[in-house]
């Protein structure tokens, strides 16, 4: 809603942020206003609307008025429709969208008036490029007879839009290696730079090796899942195709297929955050395997233990790739008085090593290699539990005898350890 | 493929309390900040909750006055999308509508909106009238209370910021609580979460895990999108929608921290689909549930068999449907919104052959 002169914002103030104003971002033409008869109103003078930039922010200032034009406007306290039909900002709807200016409402905003001009402030920042068109109407002052000849003026005015070279790009997919099971769960796709929000699955495709686009591999969640920076986008291969049993499954068959290469395609028109497209569209060649349906095992992890004193990295590797936000975020390291060891945890080695560079040197004693149970491999196995498990069962048993015991369902907080020790 | 030989259509709900539990941050303050705009309920007394994804919290508004505009009621208005940009000074391209809520005492609606689709994305309220005015609802003056989402820690202390984020799908507040559905970027599973309200409590929160075993005889972690809350023989109960898409209900007293409670699927509602919005009306003295979706339509459920509806137990084979009988609402189509507008009314948010989003109210079917 256009707000009326906010309380102690007063004429003087706006007076003053205009002589200081930092830069007249767009000035795009002045116009005077002709044709009155004798019996009219006294002519307008030489009206200017233009933009300019008071403080942080860059509104609609209408000069050119004079004081015996101005001080009825001043002294009639406009309400927001009296204050609409006198000077109206309104968007210019692309040319190409259908709509018709004359059916769009004004833009939110407040109206502050001084001696000299009439300052329209919008709710929002005008966008760079946009235009917007502004109207304003003589015979709407108040106490001056309509004249039929004084024809409303109209201007359209807009932010330069910088023009920016772009330079955003996929940096990392993980998994990073190139190869991945048929029953893959997500992708995690990193920017150089925050992206804009979009829908993302309108600009990632996956391609067989004939280049034919793979159909609906990726689910329409309906929600963006980025991290909160903006710079990862996570991707999830549609379980209803991953998993045995379900119906998309049984229409469309897994996505992927063993044996078989496929390229993730991003489409470089993605904007990031400054609306500007990537830099270079982007391809990852993956070559399938087949399902994993194993759960992750602790036992099978190897260990390479630091020496006592040194800063050397502890490496833990894998007999297959993890999930790699997963692992960074699930596995950690305490020390025998329970304290965790702060570090760079990294991946490396096709997410099938974890590693963790100690701020401190390794005091000697015991350790414990600390997970949580959450942490999935690339087909959405757990520790101990593999994506696909057979509940019903387990559930039915249950009805028939008694409750599920804790035993059966971890706690989500679940860790489980591997402990080693620093000599 | 062959079909598997069992359904698997019971829902295991597991409540376990969660450490890092949600707890109050802020009290009785005015003007709250928004990161984002999310899903948005009605609570008591005017109090609109909102999700703040990006914030990773929920913020009651407490919205006095501003609970009504010039008038009462909501106006239909074409184009609600493109009207909305106009109104904020951009494109309907540079809109986007997370939400629509409508209050039980004002029956004005209220549309959470982002302006903008890039670094400077601004979370909006927008508040429609019954003569079809946008405005917007000024936030520095509104009285809120917030809610902190817990967020799993990292393990690297050195991180600079946790990457995992979660995202609210549904709210609904009943009796003094307010459930929460939401869904992570990293872990394919959904959350459900109960807080009391008003927040000031101690006991701030309760977390569920859900796992829902819905299609052949095999685990899903599958996600919730919308849920209503509904009375069953006099018991409280969630009526919620998955994800592709079976329909559960289990009781809220059974949601106790650290029990764990076996949901019912009352139907299958078919595949590749993705539930939006439901809502429960009552016609000709039966009540219904009436539930929008991505590509089947809307739906309308008679709640009579929910009570007697056993668990599923067959399998439903390619895309089809069982369960409790639904009738997919002809005239419909394109919904992306949907709520009550009074005992006789929805309101919805369709997509038009144009491509914009108009809102009108409809005649429950």
């Amino acid at each position: 809603m256009p707000q009326a002169v906010p309380s102690g914002v007063g004429p003087s103030h706006v007076r003053q942020r205009t002589r200081h104003a930092a830069v007249a971002v767009s000035v795009l033409g002045w116009v005077l206003a002709t044709g009155c008869t004798s019996d009219a109103p006294p002519p307008l003078g030489a009206v200017e609307i233009r933009l300019q930039t008071a403080g942080d922010s860059t509104g609609v200032e209408l000069s050119g008025l004079s004081a015996t034009e101005l001080e009825p406007i001043r002294d009639a306290e406009l309400d927001d429709d009296a204050w609409n039909a006198l000077l109206r900002v309104t968007v210019v709807p692309p040319e190409d969208s259908g709509a018709d200016i004359a059916d769009l409402p004004p833009v939110l905003g407040s109206y502050e008036i001084d001696e000299e001009r009439i300052r329209f402030t919008p709710m929002f920042p005008f966008d760079p490029g946009r235009e917007y068109s502004v109207t304003f109407d003589p015979s709407r002052i108040p106490g001056r007879d309509p004249a039929p000849e004084t024809s409303p003026i109209i201007d359209v005015v807009s932010l330069p839009r910088p023009a920016v070279e772009p330079t955003t790009t996929v940096e990392r997919v993980y998994p990073s290696g190139d190869r991945i099971p048929e029953n893959q769960l997500r992708l995690y796709l990193h920017f150089s730079a925050p992206m804009s929000d979009v829908d993302g699955l309108e600009y990632v495709s996956l391609r067989d090796a004939r280049g034919r686009p793979v159909e609906d591999p990726f689910l329409p969640l309906g929600l963006e899942f980025w991290d909160p920076d903006r710079r990862r986008y996570t991707v999830f291969f549609d379980p209803g195709r991953i998993k045995q049993g379900l119906g998309a499954n049984e229409q469309l068959g897994r996505a992927l297929d063993a044996g078989e290469t496929y390229t993730l395609v991003v489409d470089p028109a993605w904007p990031d955050a400054e609306g500007n497209p990537l830099q270079a569209p982007f391809e990852k060649p993956f070559t399938i395997g087949p399902a994993d349906v194993t759960p992750v095992d602790m036992d099978t992890w190897r260990l390479r233990v630091p020496s006592a004193g040194s800063t050397q990295r502890l490496v833990v590797s894998f007999p297959e790739p993890l999930d790699h936000a997963l692992m960074l975020r699930t596995i950690g390291v305490e020390f025998e008085d329970g304290e965790r060891v702060g570090g760079r945890a990294e991946t490396s080695n096709w997410e099938t090593r974890w590693t963790l560079t100690p701020n401190a040197t390794w005091q000697p004693g015991r350790y414990a290699l600390v997970a949580s149970t959450v942490l999935e491999d690339l087909a959405g196995n757990r520790m101990g539990e593999p994506f696909e498990i057979d509940r019903l069962e387990r559930v039915e048993e249950a009805a028939g005898t008694e409750e599920p015991t804790e035993d059966e369902e971890p706690a989500a907080a679940d860790v489980v350890r591997l402990e080693f020790e620093v000599r | 493929m062959p079909l598997r030989p069992v359904s698997a259509l019971a829902v295991l709900v597991a409540a376990t309390v969660i450490l890092g539990a949600p707890m109050p941050t802020v009290t009785a303050a005015e003007g709250p900040t928004l990161l984002s705009g999310g899903a948005l309920a009605f609570g008591p007394d005017d109090v609109l909750f909102i999700a703040d994804n990006a914030g990773a919290k929920i913020v009651a508004l407490e919205l006095g006055d501003a609970v009504t505009g010039a008038t009462t009621g909501t106006g239909d208005i074409e184009a609600i999308d493109r009207q909305i940009a106009a109104r904020l000074g951009t494109d309907a391209s540079e809109i986007r509508i997370h939400d629509l809520a409508i209050s039980p005492t004002s029956r004005n609606t209220f549309i959470s909106v982002s302006r903008g689709r890039g670094a400077g994305a601004t979370p909006v309220l927008v508040r429609v009238d019954g003569t079809g005015g946008v405005e917007v609802v000024q936030l520095d003056e509104v009285t809120y209370t917030e809610l902190s989402l817990p967020n799993a820690p990292t393990s690297d202390p050195s991180a600079r910021r946790n990457p995992r984020a979660s995202s609210v799908t549904d709210m609904a507040y009943v009796d003094g609580q307010l459930f929460i559905a939401g869904l992570s970027n990293e872990e394919f599973a959904s959350k459900l979460r109960s807080v009391n309200y008003p927040f000031t409590t101690a006991n701030a929160g309760t977390s569920v895990e859900i796992w829902h075993a819905a299609h052949g005889r095999y685990e899903t972690h599958s996600p919730v999108y919308t849920f209503v809350p509904y009375e069953l023989d006099g018991e409280q109960n969630l009526i919620a929608g998955y994800l592709c898409t079976p329909l559960v209900k289990f009781a809220v007293a059974d949601l106790q921290p650290g029990a764990k409670t076996t949901g019912t699927t009352i139907a299958e509602l078919g595949n590749r689909n993705r539930p939006i919005d439901m809502v429960v009306y009552e016609k000709g003295g039966q009540d219904y549930l009436l539930m929008s979706n991505t590509s089947r339509g809307v739906m309308k459920i008679s709640t009579a068999g929910f009570e007697t509806q056993p668990g599923l137990t067959e399998p439903v084979p390619g895309g089809g449907t069982a369960g409790v009988t639904f009738e997919t609402v002809e005239g419909l189509a394109g919904v992306e919104q949907l709520d009550l507008l009074d005992d006789t009314r929805a309101l919805v948010i369709a997509r038009n052959d144009a491509g914009l989003a108009d809102l009108t109210a409809v005649q429950l079917p």
